[in-house]
């Protein structure tokens, strides 16, 4: 194992597989800007053009890619309140108030460096993790997973700032849309009118464009804002590391966050979207500023943006090892895999160790490199926030209509877009949470599927397993820590006083 | 008033004139008419998928031929029926094509699923790259290792993705077969999700396209039963075919069932372009077959892709593959509903 | 008793759900319509219990307790032109790409809304003419990816 570790990691560091995973980090960083490209389309693209590379270059190039879209695409949503990318949502919950406030380079510090820190740190939890995982994924069977979404799903009162009310309506009413379309457990066709359209659902890109992105710009001319940073600051370096160094300043949630994304990405069949709200659940749950948060609190970009990274490690590890993709990027990755010649598996695993150590530390390799970049450009990138809204105008809904049409090469994407533009302004102004929408729409069907196949393989004590208990114990405990910590402290200083 | 009426009427005449003037197009050879074009390529799954990346790496291949560049996209919505229905709908000009696996192609026509308003003999095929088979599979280390245990076993629960997909039925059929006490759970999103639920124990096994078996049963993590048809697979010549381990005796509905997974329900991933394109075209694309067919690099890339090799008599030309489909959908009535009572019977 | 515009949101929400609930029931397999009419009816509760808590203390307001100052009527107007303004272009632009398509629909609609917000000529020219540029770099020639050439120019 040693061996084949040392010889993964010289290969990373041969001058042509860096310079490999160097245009990859790029590509992924400018593919992540762009919204509603994503990881899959980028890597699709390039499939053809690097099957004929040998498998070391191909596929770092590849999951250099996959590593730092995400990254990239912290950088719109918290300039333009547009998502880069589906999980990039959860960032712009805080990190675009906090450009409207002036604070976008310490933002994008923030998001970058827990993005960088994040990725590297998943590195070492999937290395540490290779002997073991196949017991542990195993076990999450239907059960086990609706237990996670549960989980997921408890957050929504959390993330839901102001009303719990409201809150509640916002994500119930996610979950709802969400059973739009096919449903695989009886082949019935929900809400869809008769529509091919809608028999896949609505697309959860064109939610996330028209529920943020459209939105604001709605609120922006309404309200007759100018510009989307209140105060027109010269931003500097000084910012920008700012905000790195609130990451070393909040390091525990970073290292919690990244575990969770990490944890989330080698379950498979959840998907990065999900980590990123759940993070920034829990950030808002255990922050002793929870009260700030949605209105540009750095933590609430740290937490989500150290779990996004931090997913792909852990996804990949569960694709090679199983040779079963996590999800739609990784089921792309595994072509990849397989036109070059590498069929991922357990015997990948046995006869290609140095590989997968390649692989992963190349996944640390390139997220060091876009974090590097990203805070370089930094201050460049900021001035978007100053541009005046006549220009922001046109910009952004044709970024988010072509968008839009990309994803589904449907035009009437658009006509979601819009809608989910106009719900969005709704929501805004009606004080209903746009984030708590968005994690019911995602782990909507997800739970829906699990549940139901849990109830008809397992009968009504599906949640009798150890791991379902187990699940339910730490549900119970991530949630009545606080008030549990509040009690012993009351305690605590009741007795203090008496002395 | 009489202005506006006046110009009106000049218009509606007006849009008459392209006609007499222009007269008829001169016919033009094909490889003339490709040279130069885009050709829309539309691919009925998500990225990355089998079908996907099969039409990707034809990609070349057929530019070099026709002189045309693909432009692929995906239009994967409801199951890909959308792509097909794209395909189905456009321009007899030759420029839109695609790759669709016959046997969801048919299936979903047959089954009535919506948007499947496409009649799949219709179509131009103009070749196939891989004639798929489906084999039963288990995991290797489960409780499962022959059919016995399977017949032995109460209340089993197979896998499938959609319930009025291949998988489901093919899966549904070998209950039948086998006359097991087994269900079938649908609703999987993908076949790669359903391996997992095998591999983990949530259910017991499921019929799946051979390519997808064959890479997990040689890492070891499933036991292929049987091939469902009346032959082995040359790929792994060790997994016998379902006739020569278990007699279905002299059931009728049960050789009519066989004999529609054996003979008329051909599943092929096959280059198709839409209906109505004119025989001189379709000729010229069908050209395309040999080129793949004796390219050494393509043969070695679908090898690669598949992870196993693709025989000769598995690359099918056009004709071959369009005789197959019009004798499946011959049948269709009979086979529309023998499935429908197979849901109606095995769906948990 | 003055019913606010948060109030129509939730009527309207309230009357959403009762067609989901409604259409739910017409779902032929019971796993099919057990969620959506769960979760319509769950939601239906929550906004009248939120539409409730809205319309008693808009009263208890009317009464006389000192809240907030509520925002002129033509303030009202104001935001509303400009919404209408806003929705107005958007509705335009997806108007215009579905007959046009996007290429000569971005360029009108970018050099047409500049030009008109008070920008000069040249500013507008160059603005329309760099957006539609750039996009098509990106997409056309570098993703590959057919972007929808509109009912007049397409398919």
């Amino acid at each position: 194992m040693v061996e084949a570790l040392l010889q993964g990691t010289a290969t990373v560091f041969h001058p042509t597989i860096l310079i490999g995973i160097f245009i990859g980090t790029v590509f992924g960083i400018v593919i992540g800007i762009i919204p509603a490209i994503g990881a899959m389309v980028a890597c699709s693209l390039f499939l053809p053009f690097v099957y004929r590379m040998p498998p070391d270059l191909a596929l770092s190039f590849l999951v250099a890619i996959t590593s730092v879209t995400v990254t990239g695409g912290s950088i719109t949503s918290i300039l333009l309140g547009i998502p880069g990318t589906v999980p990039n949502a959860a960032t712009i919950i805080d990190g675009f108030p906090m450009a409207q406030k002036g604070e976008g380079g310490r933002a994008i510090g923030a998001a970058v460096a827990s993005s960088m820190f994040g990725g590297i740190i998943s590195v070492f939890f999937a290395l540490g993790m290779i002997p073991v995982i196949r017991p542990i994924v195993l076990t999450f069977r239907a059960p086990e997973m609706s237990m996670v979404i549960l989980m997921g799903l408890s957050f929504l009162a959390i993330i839901a700032a102001g009303s719990p009310i409201k809150g509640m309506i916002s994500g119930l009413w996610g979950l709802l849309l969400a059973l739009i379309g096919f449903q695989g457990l009886t082949g019935a066709y929900r809400f869809t009118f008769g529509s091919m359209f809608l028999s896949d659902g609505i697309d959860l890109i064109a939610v996330a464009l028209g529920l943020f992105a459209l939105a604001e710009m709605f609120d922006m001319i309404v309200s007759g804002k100018t510009t989307i940073a209140k105060r027109e600051t010269k931003v500097r370096m000084r910012h920008v590391l700012q905000g790195v160094k609130d990451v070393y300043v909040h390091k525990w949630l970073w290292l919690r966050s990244s575990l969770i994304g990490y944890i989330i990405g080698v379950i498979p069949g959840i998907g990065g979207d999900v980590a990123m709200f759940i993070a920034y659940g829990h950030a808002k749950h255990t922050s002793k500023n929870s009260d700030k948060f949605g209105a540009g609190c750095v933590e609430g970009v740290i937490g989500p943006e150290s779990a996004d990274n931090a997913c792909v490690a852990g996804d990949l590890l569960t694709t090679m090892v199983f040779g079963i993709p996590g999800g739609p990027v990784m089921a792309i990755l595994l072509g990849g895999f397989l036109l070059v010649g590498v069929i991922p598996g357990p015997v990948m695993v046995k006869e290609n160790l140095p590989l997968v150590f390649t692989l992963l530390i190349g996944i640390a390799v390139a997220n060091a490199i876009a974090g590097i970049i990203c805070i370089l450009v930094a201050p460049q990138l900021i001035r978007v926030a100053s541009i005046h809204i006549d220009y922001l105008f046109v910009v952004v809904p044709v970024v988010v209509f072509v968008g839009a049409f990309v994803t589904e090469s449907d035009v009437l994407n658009l006509i979601v877009a819009i809608l989910f533009g106009l719900l969005g302004f709704l929501m805004k102004k009606f004080d209903y949470s746009r984030a708590a929408f968005v994690l019911g729409f995602v782990l909507g069907e997800l739970f829906e599927f699990y549940l139901s196949r849990s109830l008809k393989i397992f009968g009504l004590t599906f949640f009798l397993s150890p791991a379902c208990l187990t699940m339910i114990v730490i549900i119970i405990g991530v949630f009545s820590y606080p008030w549990f910590k509040k009690i012993v402290s009351r305690k605590f200083l009741k007795g203090s006083k008496k002395v | 008033m009489k202005r506006v009426v006046a110009i009106v009427s000049l218009l509606i005449l007006m849009s008459f004139l392209p006609m007499p003037i222009y007269g008829k197009e001169e016919p033009v050879k094909p490889a003339a008419f490709y040279s130069g074009k885009t050709i829309d390529f539309t691919l009925s799954e998500a990225p990355g998928g089998d079908m996907d990346l099969v039409g990707r790496l034809t990609g070349p291949y057929l530019k070099d031929h026709t002189g045309a560049t693909p432009i692929f996209t995906n239009r994967r919505s409801a199951g890909g029926v959308e792509g097909y229905a794209y395909i189905y709908r456009a321009a007899p000009d030759g420029l839109t094509m695609g790759v669709g696996t016959t046997l969801p192609l048919i299936l979903n026509r047959i089954t009535e699923a919506p948007g499947a308003m496409y009649e799949p003999d219709k179509f131009g095929y103009i070749c196939s790259f891989l004639r798929v088979r489906s084999m039963f599979i288990v995991a290797a280390n489960g409780p499962y290792k022959t059919i016995a245990d399977l017949k032995g076993a109460k209340k089993l629960v197979l896998g499938a993705t959609s319930p009025q997909g291949n998988l489901a039925l093919s899966t549904m059929s070998c209950i039948k077969l086998l006359d097991l006490d087994a269900k079938v759970i649908t609703g999987t999103k993908g076949v790669g999700p359903l391996l997992q639920t095998i591999l983990s124990g949530e259910i017991a096994g499921s019929c799946v396209p051979m390519q997808v078996a064959l890479r997990g049963i040689r890492d070891g993590n499933y036991r292929a039963l049987f091939t469902l048809s009346s032959e082995r697979f040359s790929a792994i010549p060790a997994v016998p075919a379902l006739t020569e381990i278990y007699s279905i005796g002299e059931n009728e509905e049960k050789k009519e069932l066989l004999t529609i997974w054996g003979k008329h329900l051909l599943m092929s991933h096959a280059l198709i372009t839409s209906p109505g394109v004119s025989k001189e075209k379709l000729d010229f694309l069908r050209e395309i077959y040999p080129k793949l067919k004796n390219s050494p690099q393509f043969r070695k890339d679908i090898d690669r892709l598949f992870a196993f090799h693709v025989e000769d008599a598995d690359i099918l030309e056009g004709t071959e593959v369009e005789k197959s489909v019009k004798d499946a959908m011959s049948q269709a009535g009979k086979m529309k509903s023998i499935f429908l009572q197979l849901i109606k019977e095995y769906r948990l | 008793m003055k019913i606010r515009s948060s109030s129509i949101f939730l009527i309207f929400v309230l009357l959403l759900m009762l067609f989901t609930a409604g259409v739910s029931l017409s779902f032929h397999y019971f796993e099919a319509l057990l969620a959506p009419l769960l979760l319509s009816i769950a939601i239906f509760i929550l906004a009248a219990i939120e539409l409730r808590k809205e319309l008693v203390s808009e009263d208890k307001t009317t009464q006389g307790v000192a809240n907030t100052i509520p925002m002129g009527r033509v303030q009202d107007r104001t935001a509303l032109r400009r919404f209408g303004m806003a929705l107005g272009w958007m509705g335009g632009l997806i108007l215009g790409i579905y007959i046009l398509g996007f290429f000569l629909s971005i360029l009108l609609f970018a050099f047409t809304y500049v030009k008109l917000r008070g920008r000069d000529w040249l500013r507008a020219t160059i603005f329309a003419v760099s957006l539609t540029l750039i996009l098509y770099l990106i997409f056309e020639m570098g993703l590959r990816s057919q972007l929808f050439r509109g009912l007049l120019f397409g398919a």
